[in-house]
């Protein structure tokens, strides 16, 4: 069965049967995109149960593009490190439709049809083995993007959303020129095995494709000083907007470091790896800070977002499997514990339309359910011991120790101020007397939001104690992608076997 | 037989193929029948039918010449020598016409609607456009300098009488003579560069320039070291007015902002397919060796017109100049692909930038009504509550003139580029990226505009239902544009049928287009 496929294009078919839906029959267009998106989630977990080993499985490969000028296949395909970032984009999509339901209330088919377009963009870049098929999704993703914060965002929504479109398109571009040049010097193929392969490019040369390359990417995850973007589209997106932005698509950008980056240009990658890990420790420190004084909570979170990246930006440049063991797990773990956040953030909104910190305070007593939720996902991502966030972050920085010690030890201390900023969040909304009378009218969590936070709960506590569940899976595509990122000729530099990911269940991770 | 001497032409000696010229006499007859039927008839409409029905038989036409043997495919030279022809039905003019053809009746079809509620209706309109297409053809089949000149000027003057056709609105007689003016000024230059080309060369053939030009001992004396340049230079200068590139654009915002909105979107598309395509006819086939010549001036030119075009639409507010700067910066990128030597793109992006442009100008000829045009920005308020359905057109529109994947204008551009990198031209192609980015902010306002901001009630709305001309037009064009930006096989396949024929005894183009 092509699962990649249904998963591709499922979310485009439930779109068009949303767009034949009369427009005042509302209820029928949200269970419909509900039933397709919560479909194609139980769908994605046949990739999980069936996903064995190493390499990539579920491998399509058709015809697509062939003209004199240039051919390109359809060819998508799924590794150990996509396998996840896939799974979290179907999980994270009916969560946020689930999440929306009754805060969205204008132009509601028209929302359901962009998320799900989303859904279609982000699972295509993740999933595409062709550049020109990687690439076309990866621009793609943008429109829905830009239409989600542009239409349903807050007040300063179009400002936000260009700056957000503009951003990212412009460091698209230069990797589009950057794709151009690989394909006239290597082989003239958009099969991305086969670049890799005759990727011998001089160093020279790859110097400019690696940064045209990294700026697109950098942009996207977004690496200090680049992240600019990020809490502008995140205080503008509405709820649901800012936990796709947040959960899969700042995942694009590390994504593209580890498929395209390494692989394509090792030597290059290596060359810049002190100043892009120094950038990623600045971005872990300067993010932790910035959120720290943020009064606003979502900002927050955005800016918390800007520090966990850098942990994954420091473990994917230290080059060793432990370090990108954790980075992989720290991107699905942010996915989940940022995501719940937005969401809880979202639910305080939804009821006092603000999301200032101190508009709040003492809610605890008012709202015991959300507490408890809310303190797990603080805690989460804060990188607590037996919940998911340490696991990443841990291995990480043990892993980056062994490239950089010093810059690691600086590293760490976003680990505390991480829990400063969270917790010291988390003890002005939720603990103290209650400050503000309207609070006292808040409601608790409802089964409705219950059901849809449950899951992202579970996986933390579950992430937290059987890391395995991912770190067993994404070794061998780690391992496969660190063979291929080798300098050829320096096999000596680069031990064969590395000390692999520690997890809790004794011994390395198998 | 290198120089035939001009005692040769006579009636006996000339090589004569009628049938080559089918898809130009097509269109003069449908012409004239046209005048017939309006000098008897009240119903314009049926002017229009006429109109559809002789660019049908033309469209026919080139479909039974294409793939004509490039040996049979010239007409028009001596007997027995076929460099020295003067007309050609090979697949590049073929192709071109097509274009031409394809736009000339999806203007026929906007215009009905937009017509009736600019309460212009008249039966010449249909009529200028029929001669304006036949004379667009003749210009792309022409090998002959002189013949390509009497082509432009005869297209030109159709279209000025068009471009003035509102001609109670100001801007409208404005526009026209404007157009007039100033093109009656570069076509001067075209003239004296086509003179100072016949000096220096002793012909005006394109198959004969080139072979000329092959066995450099023809051109013999130092003064022709200037001349030719100068020469090359000032045929550029008439062809960079049609193309609208920068610096011969001036006029461009102002007669597309005042003529008939089909009329611009004709003018965009067709007017550019055949000028492009002369120029590339010109350049790459004729004067291929004296590339050192034209290459610098077409570099430049395309640089100045990728920048200009891109950001002084930044700064536009009415939708019509925003689309004559977007025409002016998309100018700048078929440069390129002249440059890189490259007819395979330069087709393929003339056929996507005809689906995108005419269904954009097709939204704004809808928004016109009550004998009035409403093309601001601001006129595009809410449309996406009033008109859902062009407002999605509208934006697959935007969207594909900025080269977003899953349009046709990524992908042209895609290819353009990718042609480009491969032949060394990486400087300028990242200049167009850079410059493409530019133009997404301009075309994400008017998406802006119609999705994200309520209209104001100031000016009249929009009618809520669309004619069913445009509507039409509107429609295909959508369609086209998303289903061009994923099956690419068949137009690229068209593009890379349709190269320059080359005629026996003509030098191969240096570095001709690879076919593989």
């Amino acid at each position: 069965m092509p699962l990649l496929s249904i998963l591709i294009f499922g979310p485009l078919l439930v779109a068009a049967i949303l767009a034949f839906i009369p427009r005042h029959d509302v209820g029928l267009q949200k269970a419909v995109a509900l039933g397709g998106a919560v479909a194609l989630f139980l769908i994605s977990l046949l990739l999980f149960t069936g996903y064995s080993g190493a390499g990539y499985l579920f491998t399509e490969n058709h015809a697509w593009i062939s003209t004199s000028v240039f051919t390109s296949r359809y060819k998508v395909g799924v590794d150990g490190i996509s396998l996840f970032l896939v799974i979290l984009t179907t999980l994270l999509t009916p969560i946020s439709l689930m999440a929306s339901w009754s805060s969205i209330k204008t132009r509601v088919r028209e929302y359901l049809i962009f998320m799900l377009v989303l859904e279609t963009g982000v699972i295509g870049v993740f999933a595409a083995r062709d550049m020109f098929l990687f690439y076309a999704f990866w621009e793609f993703q943008l429109i829905p993007m830009y239409f989600l914060i542009g239409i349903w965002g807050g007040a300063n929504r179009i400002y936000a959303t260009l700056k957000f479109f503009l951003y990212t398109l412009v460091g698209s571009l230069l990797m589009l020129v950057a794709i151009l040049w690989l394909w006239n010097t290597a082989g003239r193929t958009f099969d991305i095995d086969t670049l890799i392969k005759n990727a011998g490019t001089p160093i020279q040369v790859q110097t400019w494709l690696f940064l045209a390359f990294a700026l697109a990417f950098a942009i996207k995850v977004p690496l200090f000083p680049l992240h600019t973007w990020l809490p502008d589209a995140h205080t503008e997106a509405p709820t649901a907007g800012s936990v796709m932005l947040a959960g899969v698509l700042l995942k694009m950008g590390t994504y593209g470091f580890l498929r395209f980056c390494f692989p394509l240009f090792p030597e290059a990658s290596r060359a810049f790896a002190p100043l892009f890990m120094t950038l990623a420790v600045i971005g872990i420190i300067y993010g932790a800070i910035v959120a720290a004084v943020q009064p606003d909570m979502k900002k927050l979170v955005a800016y918390s977002s800007v520090s966990h990246l850098g942990f994954v930006m420091l473990g994917l440049f230290a080059f060793n499997a432990q370090a990108w063991q954790g980075a992989v797990m720290q991107m699905v773990n942010h996915g989940i514990s940022t995501g719940a956040l937005f969401l809880l953030v979202g639910v305080l909104y939804d009821q006092r339309h603000t999301r200032l910190i101190r508009e709040y305070g003492g809610v605890a007593s008012i709202t015991p359910l959300f507490n408890v939720v809310f303190l797990t996902a603080v805690l989460s991502s804060a990188g607590l011991p037996a919940l998911n966030g340490f696991v990443g972050e841990f291995n990480i920085l043990l892993g980056a120790f062994q490239a950089s010690p010093g810059l690691t030890i600086a590293a760490t201390t976003g680990v505390i101020l991480a829990a400063v900023y969270l917790l010291w969040m988390f003890q002005r909304v939720m603990h103290g007397n209650v400050t503000h009378e309207e609070n006292r009218k808040l409601k608790d969590l409802t089964h409705w939001q219950m059901a849809y936070l449950a899951p992202l709960l579970f996986l933390m506590v579950w992430l937290g104690v059987h890391p395995n569940t991912i770190l067993s899976r994404t070794q061998g595509a780690v391992m496969a992608t660190l063979e291929s990122s080798r300098v050829p000729g320096s096999t000596g530099s680069q031990p064969a076997l590395q000390p692999q990911a520690v997890s809790f269940e004794g011994g390395p991770a198998r | 037989m290198s120089n035939p001497v001009v005692s040769g032409w006579t009636p006996a000696n000339i090589d004569v193929n009628w049938l080559l010229a089918t898809p130009i006499t097509i269109l003069v007859l449908a012409g004239l029948v046209a005048m017939m039927v309006d000098a008897f008839s009240k119903k314009k409409a049926y002017v229009a039918g006429v109109a559809l029905a002789g660019i049908a038989a033309s469209m026919f036409a080139c479909f039974r010449l294409w793939d004509t043997p490039a040996a049979l495919a010239m007409s028009f030279g001596l007997k027995g020598d076929a460099a020295t022809s003067q007309l050609t039905a090979d697949n590049y003019a073929l192709l071109l016409s097509l274009i031409i053809l394809a736009a000339g009746a999806l203007t026929v079809i906007m215009s009905l609607d937009y017509l009736k509620g600019q309460r212009l209706m008249r039966g010449e309109y249909f009529i200028l456009l029929l001669f304006a297409m036949s004379a667009m053809i003749l210009m792309v089949q022409a090998t002959e300098l002189i013949t390509i000149f009497l082509a432009l000027e005869a297209f030109s003057v159709s279209l000025y009488v068009l471009s003035a056709f509102a001609r109670k609105r100001k801007r409208s007689a404005e526009a026209g003579l404007k157009y007039l003016l100033l093109g009656a000024f570069s076509s001067a230059f075209l003239l004296y560069g086509i003179a100072l080309i016949y000096g220096t060369l002793g012909t005006t053939n394109l198959l004969e320039i080139n072979r000329a030009l092959a066995s450099a001992s023809t051109v013999g004396g130092d003064l022709s070291r200037y001349l030719l340049p100068a020469g090359i230079g000032m045929l550029l200068v008439g062809l960079g007015f049609k193309v609208a590139a920068v610096p011969f654009h001036l006029w461009t915002p102002d007669v597309y902002e005042g003529a008939p909105t089909p009329i611009t979107a004709f003018m965009s598309v067709a007017t550019k397919a055949a000028a492009f395509g002369v120029m590339g006819r010109v350049l790459l086939f004729a004067f291929p060796s004296a590339r050192p010549e034209w290459e610098p001036i077409v570099v430049a030119m395309a640089i100045a017109t990728m920048v200009v075009g891109n950001v002084v639409a930044i700064t536009q507010n009415n939708v019509k100049r925003l689309l004559a700067y977007s025409s002016i910066a998309h100018a700048g990128y078929l440069l390129i692909a002249i440059v890189a030597n490259d007819s395979v793109s330069l087709l393929y992006y003339l056929m996507g930038y005809a689906v995108m442009n005419i269904g954009a100008f097709a939204v704004v000829a809808h928004l016109a009504h009550d004998g009035r045009e409403f093309s601001d920005i601001s006129d595009f308020r809410g449309l996406a509550h009033r008109n859902p359905l062009v407002a999605v057109a509208m934006t697959i529109f935007m969207f594909s003139l900025a080269g977003i994947p899953f349009s046709i204008g990524f992908n042209a551009k895609f290819v353009l580029f990718l042609n480009a990198v491969g032949r060394e031209y990486t400087g300028l192609v990242i200049l167009a990226v850079l410059a493409s980015a530019v133009s997404a902010f301009y075309y994400l306002r008017v998406v802006v505009a119609m999705w994200m901001r309520e209209h104001d009630g100031q000016t009249a709305q929009a009618p809520a239902r669309m004619a069913p001309g445009i509507g039409a037009v509107v429609t295909l064009c959508a369609i086209l544009a998303l289903l061009g930006g994923v099956v690419m096989n068949p137009l690229v396949g068209l593009a890379s049928h349709a190269n320059p024929s080359q005629a026996p005894g003509v030098a191969e183009l240096p570095g001709s287009v690879a076919r593989r």
